[in-house]
C-alpha cells in the first residue's frame, strides 16, 4: 500500500491524537500570522504617526552656522538642487533616512510684516524603496497659507495672492498649527527660487530617518559619516526627540516579536512533539509487525515524519486562513489610524506551506527516531 | 531449513524478569512441522525471534535456508524476512486501520500485491474470511483475526512460517483450524515452527523440541508420520 494512502488511514483511525495535532500546528500558524500582520500594521501606524510628526532630519549646507539656524529656523546658505537626487541615489546602498523633500526658505516681506517662506520640491525615496513618499506637493503657482499669515492678508480658497511681483493662488489655508508654520507660506520648490530669485538653489533638505539602527549604535555618527560620502557640502542636524520615539516605537514592536515568535515556535514543537511521541507510543505493536514483515528504518521514520509533514501541510493552510481572518477583523481595532491598510499576505501562505511541513516533521524527529530504535522483539513476543 | 547453533541471548522484559536462550542448537529441516514447547518465560519466543531474525543472539548463529541470517545488513534481513518468513502471533496484530484484504496485503509493494493479488483472494476463500474481507479488524472474532494473520503470514509464499502460541487466545475449535492450515501450508512445501506452552499442535507436530529455563531440554527426534 502507498505510503500516502496508509499514513492518511492512520491519521482517520487515530483522528483525536490527529486532531489535537493539527490544532496545535494551526494555533501556531495563525499566531505567526496575526503577529506578522499586527507587526506590519504597527510599523504602518509608526509610519504614519512620525510622518504627521515631520521630519526629523535636516540636512543643510556645510557653511551654515548652526545657531543662527537655530534662531532664524532656516539656513541662511544654499545647496545645488541636484543635492537631493544625489543623496536619493545613495540612499538604496547603505544610508538609514529617506523620504527627502528639498526646501528653499526664507523671511520675506509679505503685507506689511515679514512671513516665512518655504518652497517644497516633491518628496522622493531611495531608487530599489517602493514606498510611498510622504509629505505633499505644492503644483507651480499655487500657495498653502499659514493661519494667522491667512487672517492677516484674508486670504481664502481660490483667491490670488501676489507675492514680491509673482502672483500665486491659494491652494488652502491651514489649520492653526501652533508653530511658525502659522505665518508661513508654502509654495512649490521653482516658485520659491523665482521669488528669491535663487534658481538651481534649495536651502536644505528634510529627511526621515528610519532609525533602523540599535541603541549601541550612535546613529548620528553614522548618519553622518554616510552623508560624509554622498554630499560632502552639507551636515546634518536630528531632531532628537522625534527621532528617539520613531526608534522606541519601533523597537518595541520589534522585541515583541522576538519574544513572541519563539515562544510561538517552542510551544508549537512541544506540542507536534508530544503528540508524535503518544502516536508512536500507541502504535508499538503495530511497528514491531511493520518490521516482522521487512520494512526497514527508512520505511518506518516516513510513517512518522510523513505524517508529521501532512498535518502541517494541513496545519499551515488553515493557520493561514484562521491568522488572517483574527488579524483582519481584530487588527483594525488595534490600529485604527491605518486600520484601511489591513489586508491579507497571501505569500505567508507560501512561506507556511514550505516552513510548516518541516517544522512539524522536525519536530516529530526525535519520536520518529525512537519508533525507529524500537526492538520489535519487545512488542511482539508472548513470553 | 532452520539451524541454529549455539544460540545464547539474555533477554530483560521487565526489571527482574529474563527469558533468555542458553547456547541452544537445532535444526529443522525443510518439510518439517516443528512444536517448540516449554513454560511461559522459558525463551521460546525469545528464540522464535531470533530464528526470525527479529533478535539477534549474543552468540551462536541462525541459518534460514543457507542464509545466515545475522551475517546480514539490517535491511538485507528486512528483505529477508519480508519474502522468505511469514509470521503468527498470539496477539495477531494485526494493523487496525486497514481492512481484512489491506492486512493481509500489508507490507506489499504494490507491484507486488498486484502480482499476488489472485493468491490471496484464494487465501481468503480457503480461510473463510470471503464475507469479511472489507472489515476492520475491531469488528472480527478472535478467531476471524488469527485468521487474517495466517493469511498474512503466507501470502508472500514464504518458505517458513514461525507462529508464536498462534492459538493461545483462542477457543479449541479455532486453534484446531489454525493448526489445520498451518499443516496444509507444510504438506505443500512449507515448513512451520510453531512456539507453545500447550499440547495442542501435537497432533500436527513432526518434530517437537521442548525449552525448559532457556536450555533445550532433550534432543528431538521426528515423530512418526
Amino acid at each position: 500500500m502507498p505510503l500516502l494512502s496508509l499514513i492518511l488511514r492512520e491519521l482517520r483511525h487515530h483522528r483525536f491524537n490527529a486532531v489535537l495535532s493539527l490544532l496545535g500546528l494551526v494555533a501556531a500558524v495563525a499566531l505567526l500570522v496575526v503577529i506578522r500582520l499586527l507587526t506590519t500594521a504597527a510599523e504602518r501606524e509608526t509610519r504614519r504617526v512620525v510622518r504627521d510628526l515631520g521630519f526629523n532630519l535636516r540636512i543643510i549646507p556645510r557653511e551654515t552656522d548652526p545657531e543662527l539656524f537655530f534662531a532664524t529656523g532656516y539656513s541662511d546658505k544654499t545647496l545645488p538642487a541636484d543635492a537631493v537626487q544625489r543623496l536619493a541615489n545613495g540612499a538604496q546602498t547603505f544610508i538609514s533616512f529617506n523620504h527627502l523633500t528639498a526646501s528653499l526658505e526664507r523671511r520675506i516681506p509679505i503685507g506689511d510684516r515679514d512671513a516665512l517662506l518655504t518652497g517644497l520640491g516633491p518628496a522622493v525615496v531611495g531608487g530599489a524603496e517602493k514606498k510611498q513618499p510622504m509629505g505633499f506637493n505644492i503644483a507651480p503657482g499655487k500657495a498653502h497659507v499659514g493661519y494667522l499669515l491667512a487672517r492677516r492678508l484674508g486670504a481664502k480658497a481660490g483667491a490670488p495672492l501676489p507675492v514680491q511681483g509673482r502672483l500665486l493662488t491659494v491652494e488652502k489655508v491651514l489649520v492653526e498649527s501652533g508653530t511658525d508654520d502659522d505665518i508661513r507660506l508654502f509654495t512649490s520648490l521653482a516658485d520659491a527660487q523665482a521669488i528669491l530669485n535663487l534658481p538651481g538653489r534649495i536651502s536644505e533638505i528634510k529627511a526621515i530617518d528610519c532609525l533602523c539602527l540599535t541603541a549601541d549604535k550612535d546613529p548620528l555618527t553614522q548618519l553622518r559619516a554616510a552623508l560624509a560620502k554622498l554630499l560632502p557640502e552639507a551636515q546634518v542636524l536630528q531632531m532628537r526627540t522625534m527621532a528617539d520615539a520613531r526608534a522606541k516605537q519601533r523597537q518595541t514592536a520589534e522585541r515583541y516579536s522576538r519574544f513572541a515568535v519563539p515562544l510561538v515556535l517552542g510551544i508549537g514543537a512541544a506540542w507536534v512533539g508530544i503528540l508524535a511521541a503518544l502516536n508512536v507510543r500507541e502504535r508499538r505493536a503495530e511497528l514491531g509487525l511493520w518490521r516482522a514483515l521487512g520494512h526497514g528504518s527508512g520505511r518506518i521514520a516516513a510513517l512518522f515524519l510523513g505524517r508529521a509533514a501532512l498535518l502541517g501541510i494541513a496545519g499551515a493552510a488553515l493557520g493561514y486562513l484562521v491568522g488572517t481572518a483574527i488579524g483582519l477583523h481584530y487588527g483594525p481595532r488595534l490600529y485604527p489610524v491605518t486600520a484601511g491598510g489591513f489586508a491579507s499576505e497571501p505569500a505567508l501562505l507560501g512561506w507556511a506551506l514550505l516552513i510548516t511541513p518541516a517544522f512539524a516533521a522536525l519536530a516529530a524527529f526525535l519520536p520518529a527516531m525512537i519508533a525507529v530504535a524500537q526492538d520489535p522483539a519487545e512488542t511482539l513476543r508472548a513470553d | 531449513m532452520v539451524t541454529c547453533s549455539h544460540l545464547t541471548r539474555n533477554y530483560t522484559t521487565r526489571p527482574g524478569s529474563v527469558a533468555g536462550i542458553l547456547d541452544v542448537s537445532l535444526e529443522i529441516p525443510a518439510g518439517e512441522f516443528a512444536v517448540l514447547q516449554g513454560p511461559s518465560g522459558c525463551g521460546k519466543s525469545t528464540l522464535l525471534l531470533s530464528i526470525g531474525g527479529m533478535l539477534r543472539p549474543e552468540s551462536g548463529s541462525v541459518s534460514v535456508a543457507g542464509t545466515d541470517l545475522y551475517a546480514l545488513s539490517a535491511s538485507q534481513r528486512a528483505d529477508f524476512r519480508a519474502s522468505r518468513l511469514g509470521f503468527v502471533f498470539q496477539l495477531f496484530h494485526l494493523v487496525p486501520y486497514l481492512t481484512v484484504r489491506e492486512n493481509i496485503l500489508a507490507g506489499m509493494s504494490t507491484r507486488q500485491a498486484r502480482t499476488l493479488a489472485t493468491h490471496v483472494d484464494t487465501l481468503i476463500h480457503d480461510l473463510g474470511l470471503s464475507d469479511r474481507r472489507n472489515a476492520h479488524p475491531g469488528t472480527l472474532s478472535a478467531g476471524e483475526r488469527q485468521r487474517v494473520a495466517l493469511a498474512r503470514a503466507m501470502a508472500r509464499k514464504p518458505t517458513l512460517i514461525l507462529a508464536d502460541e498462534p492459538t493461545g487466545n483462542l477457543d479449541p475449535a479455532n486453534a484446531h483450524l489454525v493448526f489445520q492450515h498451518l499443516d496444509r501450508f507444510r504438506r505443500e512445501g512449507g515448513t512451520v515452527l510453531v512456539v507453545t506452552h500447550g499440547n495442542d499442535a501435537a497432533p500436527f507436530a513432526t518434530r517437537t523440541f521442548r525449552l525448559e529455563s532457556g536450555r533445550l531440554a532433550h534432543n528431538p527426534s521426528p515423530l512418526p508420520a
